[in-house]
């Protein structure tokens, strides 16, 4: 029992709950500062449990906290409760670590805003729901959270809600996700069902400990459960086939951005299927269509990525494209590799984001990349924390990019189908690529921007810039932890979260204990490790080369094959389209003349409502004419009553 | 003796604190009234502590005319912090006009005593006195408003109707003693097993008694009168109070009387609860006026209890499933006692809140437009409060409702509990139109604006407790299972 | 179903219960044809001593208006004014029955009712004095009584600080 962990996941709400219930007579300094001391505090929580959790052993990792038992009946029986691993634990610091950073770069980056204590009571609860999923000790306090998240996703993306495109991205993002929350509570009623019959008195049904200690009933099951809690997690997470909302959620704040659609949130479903390990590893079936999604759309989003012209646009979907890594890896059996992206990937991307905040800020919040350069020399402090972060998400030696992403290279080739392997290590090119075109194009060259704009552009605030060298410096450091163990290092951060996963003796890991030839194995890792390096940097350098000397090659590559391609690439493979013509335009031809004009006015409304309305009416306007107020007619009545009874008693005796 | 002076101690500070409330009256001349206020609040809380601090439970005192246990402890409670309310939601009235007399104080005071004695008597003409201290005292305080002519007809109605009832009760307990030669609960037991018609309509007398006091079907007419022309602090005490010591009363000798009584009256009683529930609800659909529409609302509620009661009833061959079903079934009544406290309390606190000076009543829905933007925090109040009567989750209502029907359900009796539930949807319409007055429509120059803090605090506060026990009902109800079962173990 | 038939009230009761089957049993069936003219087979209780009583009655009645009916056929009737006035002493009547009293006579009847009431209250206990005293229990009884009186001192002194006892 550990009752600091209910504190972590509640200091945020109660931060939520001050700045949201005075939102207009807080002072806004107050109500950031409220804001980042309760992230703060929570982090510190974390760390401190941090620090506990290694001087313990590690069997005893695992810290519970029961608040109460929520529900309790027929055998269901569901707590609220949190629990803390070493899994947990990492989310956590992750979580409230670059939530906080973002938290004080907020105050800068919100100075100016009318609104920004709605923003810090949102944030808050933001950080409070994803504690909640990272933490909540079963799968119904992870799926609250979960729709937690996605509420403040959606009350964020749509924060300036007085523009209508706002309004429509984040409705965007919340129905788009509804369809994988779909497909997860299905998947949780599958759980439920198979589990209900077998479990002790006591036990949690949902609780992860349960489903581990039970995860054997579960296994004929567990493809179709993978699948449907997968499909969850490709709208939360931004795969394949549900992606195409996280680059509209980029209308949201740049903060916004960083933290909930880089950083934390969209992490969610590698979490949720690192987390259920145990259950994913039954079934090869599910593992194979996660991989192969995973791959899919690391690539697909990498070349959309090549022809956005928005900042924001061309991280979003590099962010898409990396979590397609994280999920690849998981599809491999390789859970800690796929989490230890996700740390990385939560520092650099955050850091990218913040950058491009910041220059967004100093462009008098212009997003247009073919409207910016030369902000090298304006932004002294923005320009190298970027470069450095655009060398980590390429993936160049010895930044943490390097590390996290190779890992998971090797253990998509190791696990023996080269395509996968093929398929990430192209997109990975392309990551180098495009990052050096959008650092060229905004920090090289001529300033093209209106003669107004450049009179402004200045260096961001202190509150700014700071988290930008703290994210820097993890975005170096932040890989070491987990060098592996061929290149000398010790791979800390997998055997950290080995006990969590070892259930789960599947691919990768299998695959390369299987290896006879240890030292042939070595030099196949040196080799992949080599050529990914080397195919960064020749991504590198043709995207500097192409972007700041030649830019006609770059013109001549658009009108390749009469301009289909780049056409093509610049509409996102024209999927949105496709979904309009293909869902959206029958679902709502078929919700109104159907379920509107037929169903819901004649049949619910018509007969239904009304009908039934009518009928009640007419029986109570019966009724309430025996009550004519008259004490006499009461009597009566009450001696009615009593003749009843006595009747009653004759017939039933 | 001194044993029993100890254990009747709650009930000593209540009697002597009436006799003291109505000598200062008699004795301090002051226009305001804040004085027998904060008397009587003390004697209430008063009654408490000695209640806490005297935890004595015996079977058997005064030579078994009184039972204390963790029942009454529950009850008790329950009824002085009903009271306790009342008194607060009066206290600022009663300073402010003089339309209302001070003999209020000493009146509730014995009420509450009259109550808490029902709760605890296991002898028939203890029984009988309480029920007509608690009764006499709430026919005057119905007509406690002496410039509303409504007030004083639903007070004079009430007195008439209410002596009828008293007459059948009074011929059901001529009836047992005839039978058994005893007035005591505990020489019933004997006579229960033999069975007999007298018995069983003895009985049937008794309900009918008490289910006048509850407004059972068909013994509800005068509801809607006297609800409506009471000022509204002590309907909600009628409603919640009076309403929960006939119930106290019942499940008592009901829970004595089981075996015979099960067989017979048990399918009435479920007729009963079906057509107290679908007419209180149906006819509450057509009510523009507030109290009469929470009148016909506690009609309903009635149907719900009474489903509870019908479930404790129940028999069943399986005795060691009896003990279990009827152990939770008398948990979730005794909860729901509370739980329908809770919210009722706080809407007619409310209601009570919004009348003006001169004993003027807030009771016309349409007036209620824009609540939410003149006094967001009441608003906010009476839509939990609202929404807890409607039985719609997390809220003490929807607990309360899911422990009855749960119990329902467990006694098989599945039909039942769906009407149940259809009943609760039904009365989501009436309930939700409220919400949709206060927060849908614009303020109006008409519009109702209340200005007692100390009530709005205390509606507050209920509203906090409806939602906080709506989300953990579990401690509470187990409490309220524990007051059942130790009644089972006193007899 | 067994009949007591010592306790009269008992018996009233059961016979609103009882079934016309039992009343076409031989026992009854002498008195069959009274109870069939009574219209009322649940009467069936009455044992037979009540046959007699019954009988004088109903020829009690039977005679009365036998006689009232006769007078009433045979007298002649001539009405007069004279003859409608009152008879020789009294007043003649004015106005409607619905005399105004002045309400300070009902709170003083009340009152009087009230405490006369709770007198009787005290025989009980006077009945029981003796006993209790010769069970050594005189500060008991006598506190009993105190804590009563003292109640009804309560009592009279609110009325009379109310001013109830006041005529004007």
């Amino acid at each position: 029992m550990e009752s600091t962990l209910r504190w972590i996941v509640l200091i945020p709400l109660i931060g939520a709950a001050l700045n949201g219930f005075t939102v207009r007579m807080m002072p806004r300094k107050l109500a950031g500062i409220i804001a980042c001391s309760a992230v703060g505090i929570s982090f510190l929580l974390s760390v401190r449990l941090f620090i506990a959790m290694i001087g313990m052993d590690v069997a005893d990792r695992s810290l519970h906290d029961l608040v109460y038992t929520w529900i309790s009946f027929g055998g269901i029986q569901i707590d609220v409760g949190f629990a803390m691993d070493q899994l947990g634990v990492i989310m956590a610091l992750v979580v409230s670590g670059v939530g906080f950073l973002i938290h004080v770069y907020s105050i800068g980056y919100m100075a100016h805003d009318e609104g920004s204590n709605r923003f810090f009571a949102y944030l808050n609860l933001f950080i409070f729901a994803m504690m909640m999923l990272v933490l909540g000790e079963n799968l119904i306090m992870l799926f609250v959270g979960w729709e937690g998240v996605g509420l403040c996703s959606y009350l964020l993306i749509s924060f300036w809600f007085n523009d209508e495109a706002n309004a429509a991205a984040g409705k965007k993002a919340f129905i788009v996700n509804r369809v994988g929350d779909f497909g997860f509570l299905l998947g949780l009623f599958v759980i439920g069902v198979n589990l209900l019959p077998h479990l002790n008195p006591g036990e949690g049904l949902f609780a992860f400990s349960v489903l581990q200690h039970h995860a054997h009933i579960l296994a004929p099951a567990a493809t179709v459960i993978g699948l449907l809690l997968f499909l969850g997690a490709t709208g939360k997470s931004a795969q394949i086939p549900l992606f195409i909302w996280l680059p509209d959620a980029m209308a949201g704040p740049t903060p916004v951005s960083a933290l909930i659609h880089a950083a934390t949130m969209v992490t969610a479903g590698v979490y949720m299927i690192a987390r259920l390990n145990f259950l994913y590893v039954l079934s090869d079936t599910a593992m194979l269509v996660i991989a192969i999604v995973g791959a899919a759309t690391a690539l697909l989003a990498a070349t959309i990525a090549l022809t956005q012209n928005d900042i924001k646009k061309v991280l979003a979907y590099s962010t898409v494209s990396q979590l397609g890594y994280m999920i690849l890896a998981c599809g491999v059996g390789a859970f800690a590799t796929g989490v230890f992206h996700l740390m990385t990937h939560a520092f650099f991307k955050a850091l990218l984001f913040l950058g491009s905040g910041s220059v967004i800020h100093a462009m008098s919040n212009e997003q247009d990349m073919r409207l910016m350069g030369g902000l090298r020399k304006k932004l002294p402090l923005t320009w190298p924390t970027f470069i450095i972060g655009t060398v980590a998400l390429a993936g160049v030696f010895p930044f943490a990019g390097f590390f996290s992403k190779d890992e998971i290279l090797w253990k998509a080739f190791s696990d023996g189908n080269i395509w996968l392997w093929i398929t990430g290590f192209l997109a990975a090119g392309l990551t180098a690529f495009y990052m050096m075109r959008l650092v060229v194009l905004t920090f090289f060259g001529k300033n093209r921007a209106s003669d107004e704009v450049k009179s402004h552009i200045h260096e961001s605030p202190l509150t700014m810039t700071l988290p930008l060298v703290v994210l820097a410096v993890l975005s170096i450091v932040g890989g070491w932890i987990g060098i592996p163990h061929f290149m000398g290092g010790g791979n800390h951060f997998e055997m950290w979260l080995e006990p969590v996963f070892n259930s789960s003796h599947h691919g990768a890991a299998h695959a390369a204990a299987a290896h006879a030839d240890h030292a042939a194995e070595v030099a196949m890792e040196w080799t992949l490790a080599s050529a990914s390096l080397a195919w960064a940097l020749i991504g590198i350098s043709l995207g500097t080369f192409i972007y700041m000397k030649k830019i006609a090659i770059a013109n001549a590559a658009k009108r390749f094959a009469g301009g289909s391609i780049y056409k093509v690439l610049l509409n996102k493979y024209f999927i949105d389209e496709a979904y309009e013509k293909a869902i959206v335009n029958p679902g709502y031809k078929f919700s109104n003349g159907f379920l509107f004009k037929i169903f819901d006015k004649v049949i619910i409304d018509g007969i239904l409502v009304n009908g039934s309305a009518f009928v009640v009416a007419v029986t109570g306007s019966l009724l309430r004419l025996f009550q004519n107020g008259m004490v006499r007619f009461y009597a009566w009545g009450l001696f009615a009553g009593v003749a009843m009874f006595i009747i009653y008693l004759q017939l039933a005796s | 003796m001194t044993a029993n002076l100890m254990a009747i101690l709650p009930y000593l500070v209540l009697a002597g604190g009436a006799l003291l409330v109505m000598l200062v009256d008699s004795f301090v001349k002051s226009m305001r009234k804040d004085h027998l206020s904060n008397l009587s609040l003390l004697v209430l809380l008063g009654s408490l502590v000695a209640q806490q601090f005297t935890q004595q439970y015996s079977s058997d005192l005064f030579a078994g005319l009184l039972a204390t246990s963790k029942f009454t402890f529950y009850m008790n409670t329950l009824f002085v912090a009903i009271a306790l309310l009342t008194v607060n939601y009066a206290s600022s009235l009663y300073s402010r006009s003089s339309s209302f007399s001070s003999e209020f104080y000493p009146l509730i005071l014995l009420a509450t005593l009259g109550m808490c004695l029902m709760a605890a008597a296991t002898d028939m003409l203890v029984l009988f006195i309480a029920i007509e201290m608690m009764s006499m005292a709430v026919y005057l305080m119905v007509a406690g408003n002496r410039k509303s002519i409504k007030s004083v007809e639903a007070g004079f109605k009430y007195l008439i109707l209410g002596a009828f009832a008293s007459a059948i009760l009074l011929m059901g307990m001529a009836l047992l003693y005839g039978q058994t030669g005893s007035t005591l609960y505990s020489s019933f037991a004997a006579v229960s097993s033999s069975g007999g018609l007298m018995t069983s309509l003895a009985v049937g007398l008794l309900l009918i008694g008490f289910g006048f006091k509850i407004a059972m079907v068909p013994f509800h007419m005068w509801t809607p009168d006297v609800y409506d022309g009471a000022p509204s602090h002590i309907t909600g005490f009628m409603a919640t109070g009076v309403k929960a010591a006939a119930m106290a009363a019942m499940i008592r000798i009901v829970w004595v009387l089981i075996p015979q009584v099960s067989v017979v009256w048990a399918p009435l009683i479920g007729v009963l609860a079906v057509l107290t529930m679908t007419i209180g609800n149906l006819v509450a659909l057509a009510q523009s006026n507030i109290k009469r529409m929470l009148a016909w609302s506690s009609i309903a509620h009635a149907g719900y209890l009474l489903l509870g009661l019908m479930t404790l009833l129940k028999p069943t061959s399986d005795s060691a499933v009896l003990s279990v079903v009827a152990d939770n079934a008398g948990g979730a009544l005794l909860f729901y006692l509370l739980a329908y406290a809770v919210m009722n309390l706080g809407a007619f606190g409310i209601i009570s809140y919004l009348a003006k000076n001169r004993g003027e009543e807030a009771d016309n829905i349409e007036r209620y437009a824009g609540l939410s933007r003149t006094r967001p925090l009441v608003a906010a109040s009476l839509a939990i409060f609202m929404f807890s009567l409607a039985g719609i989750p997390p809220t003490i209502g929807f607990a309360g409702k899911f422990y009855i029907f749960e119990g329902v359900v467990k006694a098989g009796m599945i039909p039942l509990a769906i009407w149940g539930v259809v009943n609760s949807l039904l009365s989501a319409y009436y309930y939700l139109r409220i919400i949709i007055v206060m927060y849908m429509k614009d303020p109006e120059e008409s519009s109702y604006k209340g200005s007692s803090w100390e009530t709005a605090f205390a509606t507050s506060v209920l509203a906090i407790i409806s939602v906080l026990l709506g989300v953990i009902p579990a401690p509470i109800r187990d409490v309220a299972v524990a007051a059942f079962k130790s009644l089972g173990q006193s007899g | 179903m067994v009949v007591d038939r010592r306790d009269f009230s008992v018996n009233f009761l059961i016979a609103l219960l009882i079934t016309n089957k039992e009343l076409a049993s031989r026992k009854y069936a002498r008195l069959r044809v009274i109870y069939i003219w009574f219209d009322a087979g649940e009467a069936a209780f009455m044992a037979e001593q009540f046959v007699p009583l019954l009988l004088v009655i109903s020829l009690a009645l039977i005679f009365a208006l036998l006689f009232l009916g006769l007078s009433y056929w045979l007298g002649p009737k001539k009405a007069s004014k004279l003859k409608k006035t009152v008879y020789e002493c009294g007043i003649p009547v004015r106005g409607g029955i619905e005399i105004r009293f002045f309400i300070r006579f009902f709170l003083v009847a009340l009152l009087f009712l009230l405490f006369d009431l709770e007198a009787v209250f005290i025989y009980p206990w006077a009945v029981m004095y003796q006993s209790m005293l010769d069970g050594g229990r005189m500060i008991f009884a006598l506190s009993e009584m105190g804590v009563f009186v003292g109640i009804l001192v309560v009592g009279l002194v609110y009325v009379w600080k109310k001013g109830a006892l006041e005529w004007q």
